[in-house]
């Protein structure tokens, strides 16, 4: 399972790929490795874990007793991260004001909307990456019983803090763009404010539960972002 | 401090771009001709870190509010300071009041502006470079003004450099990206044997190409991609990934270019065409 194959990118950049598989136990090794060789690799400027990948970025040409070092590292069994992960709970008002897809998707489910709704709060989603646009997570591990196609025409807007279903993955919207997601409610939650570092608190290996706010709530909560004194709800995450 | 009279086309600043925050999502942005900005730099003895004006098809209007050297290059645009006309490649003085007007590209379509001792332009996550919206703007206004240091007492030791002139017959050397092995010996070939045209759609961000290849299923899961990525879309559409890539994807990674090929393919656009050489 732990076989993992180094190739070069360019003339400063490494790739790591691990078999092709969505799991918390093989992301958990990744980062693993990516600590130990942040540790013990010169010259490495960042790296970035993303599902089954690890790239490692140098400021100059990447040599040959690098990737030998680096390969000796990735062998090793050992490997799990020693940081603390956080399961992160993000409100989500769920009103139709926000939830343009949720009755329809839960149609599409075969469920109640309030029972699409207890069944989106329950579940832990592991972030396996950030990309696409700034602040957007790769949130995984979507039961089988949620799990909805795309919009076959995608909307040209959605809003900043939309949370959608697509397919085996759920998100959030970091900025308005356009997207094909089903969009089941908003969170008042910024979840990347590039005025601070860094930008966003979550990293990846964390998890994401979503809860249910009313419009009240969600009022609320926008004014305490607005006035810097939100104070997200966290705990430790397995 | 400069006066924005005019905006351009697609006038942004640029320097060396986001380091370490790939794990958030951030693109790295930085020049698109990253060897025709840092020759700007050099020739005011900016260090290559200094942010630079990029100039995309036509230029701004700016008016200098105090006296400075500056220095124009890339895709030999049209410029005059005052009714003075101006080469690239040349390092110059302003006296205070002048106006720089920075016409159409001539050859090459992004040309470059360094101000001796940088701009003091709005920095977030550790650079100036415009990318919208982490960067307020997304590219100069009318009306803005830019704060600049320039260093009292400064003269350029050399005034001129010769530079080869942009070349847009030649093919751009490429390693084979991640996934190259994955697809049919069919597809891998036609990549080297065809010639291709640069689409429309172009920006900082990818440019397309025009012509299709033969459409081939081949499904990823995300992974990372960096500047002058090339991915190929299940349809055969070939899109190479330029300065302000997005830092992960989900399609196949075909072909990486060197950074010389990205510069290279910086100063060319719509229509303009496109071929790969493959490294070793």
């Amino acid at each position: 399972m732990k076989q993992a194959h180094i190739k070069r990118l360019n003339r400063n950049t490494l790739l790591i790929e691990w078999p092709d598989q969505v799991s918390t136990d093989l992301l958990d090794h990744i980062l693993g490795k990516e600590e130990q060789l942040q540790k013990s690799i010169a010259g490495l400027v960042e790296s970035q874990v993303v599902y089954r990948s690890l790239s490692l970025h140098f400021d100059q040409l990447v040599e040959q007793r690098q990737i030998d070092q680096i390969a000796e590292i990735i062998k090793g069994e050992t490997g799990t991260i020693s940081r603390q992960r956080t399961l992160w709970k993000i409100p989500v008002c769920y009103d139709r004001e926000f939830g343009l897809d949720l009755d329809s998707c839960a149609a599409a489910l075969q469920l109640e909307s309030k029972e699409l709704i207890e069944q989106h709060t329950t579940h832990h989603y592991p972030v396996y990456g950030m990309g696409f646009l700034p602040g957007f997570l790769y949130l995984g591990d979507v039961p089988e019983k949620l799990q909805v196609g795309r919009h076959t025409q995608p909307r040209l807007k959605v809003a900043q803090g939309s949370v959608g279903l697509a397919g085996k993955q759920t998100g959030i919207y970091p900025q308005e763009s356009p997207g094909g997601w089903q969009i089941l409610g908003r969170t008042p939650i910024p979840l990347f404010i590039p005025t601070q570092n860094p930008p966003s608190a979550i990293q990846v290996g964390d998890a994401i539960q979503f809860y249910a706010i009313d419009r009240p709530t969600f009022a609320l909560f926008e004014i305490q972002v607005q006035e810097g004194i939100y104070q997200p709800q966290k705990q430790p995450w397995i | 401090m400069i006066e924005v009279l005019q905006a351009g086309f697609y006038t942004t600043i640029q320097d060396h771009g986001r380091w370490g925050f790939r794990k958030w999502g951030v693109p790295v942005s930085g020049p698109m001709d990253r060897a025709a900005a840092d020759l700007a730099n050099q020739l005011v003895h900016n260090s290559a870190e200094e942010p630079v004006i990029e100039i995309s098809l036509q230029g701004p209007e700016l008016r200098f509010e105090e006296t400075l050297y500056f220095a124009l290059t890339g895709g030999e645009p049209e410029a005059f300071l005052d009714s003075t006309p101006l080469s690239v490649n040349t390092a110059y003085k302003a006296e205070a009041g002048q106006v720089l007007k920075v016409g159409r590209c001539t050859r090459g379509v992004r040309a470059y502006l360094a101000i001796q001792g940088g701009l003091q332009t709005e920095e977030v996550l550790g650079s100036r470079s415009y990318y919208s919206p982490i960067s307020s703007y997304d590219r100069l206004q009318k009306g803005m003004t830019l704060e600049v240091s320039p260093s009292k007492g400064f003269e350029p030791r050399i005034w001129a450099v010769k530079q080869k002139p942009v070349s847009f017959g030649k093919p751009l050397e490429v390693f084979p990206g991640p996934e190259f092995e994955l697809f049919p010996q069919e597809i891998q070939s036609a990549l080297f044997d065809r010639s291709f045209h640069i689409a429309k759609e172009n920006n900082r961000m990818a440019y397309q190409l025009e012509e299709l290849l033969p459409a081939y299923d081949l499904p990823m899961l995300t992974s990372v991609t960096l500047p002058g990525t090339v991915q190929l879309t299940t349809s055969g559409r070939l899109i190479i990934l330029m300065r302000d890539a997005q830092t992960t994807g989900g399609y196949p990674r075909v072909l990486q270019l060197t950074e010389e090929s990205i510069n290279q393919l910086a100063q060319r656009s719509t229509g303009h065409s496109v071929q790969f050489l493959a490294l070793e």
